[in-house]
């Protein structure tokens, strides 16, 4: 079984992605760079970054990642951001009830995509 | 292989692929981003009366799927299948005013008699024109199903072109061209489930949700209505007397006037719409919640009852797009 069929598949997604969603734009201090950015659309592009940590099928590209994060960067956006986010996908995946051993290939698949992210 | 249509014309599709692959590989030039089911970017619009397998609209809004929205990369391609690109979804067609009412605080009411088949949910908006170059969009605030009218609140717009010629210049028998339906700021509850239903405004943003709460009544929807329309003024406010003959008449719909600067005398609630409305709130989890109007405060009231514990699936909203100078408007 994969990665992504024993987390629950595309099911888990539609449940993880609002409470993964509410702890980031709860904590201060990563929400701001969510201002003014509607919501709909972020639920969204959350489900597509989950899907892919989730190891599930995705057209995620480093090249889309550098874009997508390019004008987050040039607001300050940093390794310790990165940190806190990869926490709260964890923390998210626990409530969830996720095996740890699992928790730790989404959190090694999202620590992939950290220089992109960052455009290094 | 099998035959499908797609805007009108006719492709034929291998079984084995999404009809977003087949179409692309035909040339079709659709938008598209994940390919998994996700980020609902290829969404298009299907013929309700084929079947739809519930697979091609998971993880859609209620109100998108009762729409029978599917998405192009979950969708395998069946006989007789016949889909729209979203932005063909609407049509364009004559309609005769038939009534104007003005409802105070600068609004006034335009009821629309549609002269071709028409359908749309009570809350959704249309989009009028005036001439090639002049459109604007206004929600439905009545039930079109029950007398074929359109009920649109048309608040006026200091040197607006659209507002000011139907608060001054519009007359009844005059004909005007609408295009629509659009929005999902709809009630929708194919399962008769009973759940709270949470609905926030300000200015003419009552109207769609006067459309909700008209539709969800009708249908007999169990669980509490609350509708909370917010001002600056008590003056701002309209339809207050509508209001509270309404929940006069059901026992589950509350109506909450709330004015942030209030006056001492004022019969209403005092204080900002978001503080206000997260009161009422009672249980998030199973809120359905319908924000309309100024969109910073729409976009408040998403992420803070968002925050509250409103499931994302279950907050409805329409983007108001504000025309770039006032005097365009």
């Amino acid at each position: 079984m994969s990665l992504y069929e024993r987390l629950g598949g595309e099911a888990a997604i539609d449940t993880a992605v609002d409470l993964f969603y509410r702890r980031v734009l709860a904590d201060d201090r990563v929400n701001h760079f969510f201002d003014g950015v509607d919501m709909d659309a972020q639920i969204a592009k959350q489900k597509g970054f989950l899907t892919m940590v989730f190891g599930g099928p995705n057209n995620y590209t480093g090249a889309s990642m550098r874009d997508g994060h390019k004008d987050l960067v040039r607001r300050g956006l940093n390794d310790e951001h990165v940190d806190i986010i990869i926490t709260h996908l964890g923390d998210t995946l626990r409530e969830l009830g996720a095996a740890e051993a699992d928790i730790g290939e989404v959190a090694a698949i999202a620590e992939s995509a950290r220089n992109d992210v960052l455009n290094r | 292989m099998v035959k499908i249509r797609f805007d009108g014309s006719e492709y034929e599709l291998s079984e084995d692929r999404s009809v977003l692959d087949g179409l692309l590989d035909q040339g079709i030039r659709m938008p598209y981003s994940c390919k998994s089911g996700t980020c609902q970017t290829c969404m298009v619009q299907a013929d309700r009366d084929a079947g739809l397998d519930p697979k091609w609209q998971t993880g859609l809004k209620a109100t998108d799927k009762a729409r029978g929205y599917v998405l192009a990369c979950q969708c395998r391609p069946v006989e007789g299948l016949a889909l729209r690109s979203l932005v063909l979804a609407d049509s364009t067609l004559p309609a005769e005013i038939v009534e104007k009412r003005p409802l105070g605080a600068g609004v006034m009411a335009l009821h629309l008699r549609p002269l071709q088949d028409f359908t749309a949910f009570a809350g959704q908006y249309v989009t009028l024109f005036l001439g090639d170059d002049t459109g604007r969009s206004y929600s439905i605030a009545n039930i079109p199903g029950e007398d074929g009218l359109l009920e649109l609140h048309v608040r006026r717009i200091p040197g607006g072109r659209m507002s000011g010629w139907i608060h001054d210049d519009a007359a009844v028998g005059d004909r005007i061209m609408l295009r629509g339906p659009a929005g999902n700021c709809f009630y929708v509850n194919e399962a008769r489930e009973e759940f709270p239903i949470l609905l926030a405004g300000t200015g003419s943003g009552l109207a769609p949700l006067l459309g909700v709460a008209r539709d969800a009544l009708r249908q007999g929807h169990r669980g509490e209505i609350t509708l909370i329309h917010g001002a600056l003024r008590t003056e701002d406010l309209y339809f207050r007397a509508e209001l509270t003959a309404l929940a006069a008449a059901h026992t589950n719909f509350r109506y909450v006037p709330c004015v942030l600067e209030a006056g001492e005398r004022d019969d209403v609630t005092a204080g900002s719409l978001d503080q206000v409305a997260l009161g009422f709130l009672g249980e998030p989890r199973a809120t359905r919640a319908y924000f309309c109007g100024a969109p910073e405060m729409v976009a408040l009231l998403k992420r803070k009852a968002f925050l509250a514990g409103v499931a994302s699936r279950n907050i409805f909203s329409d983007p108001f797009i504000p025309t770039a100078t006032a005097a365009a408007a």
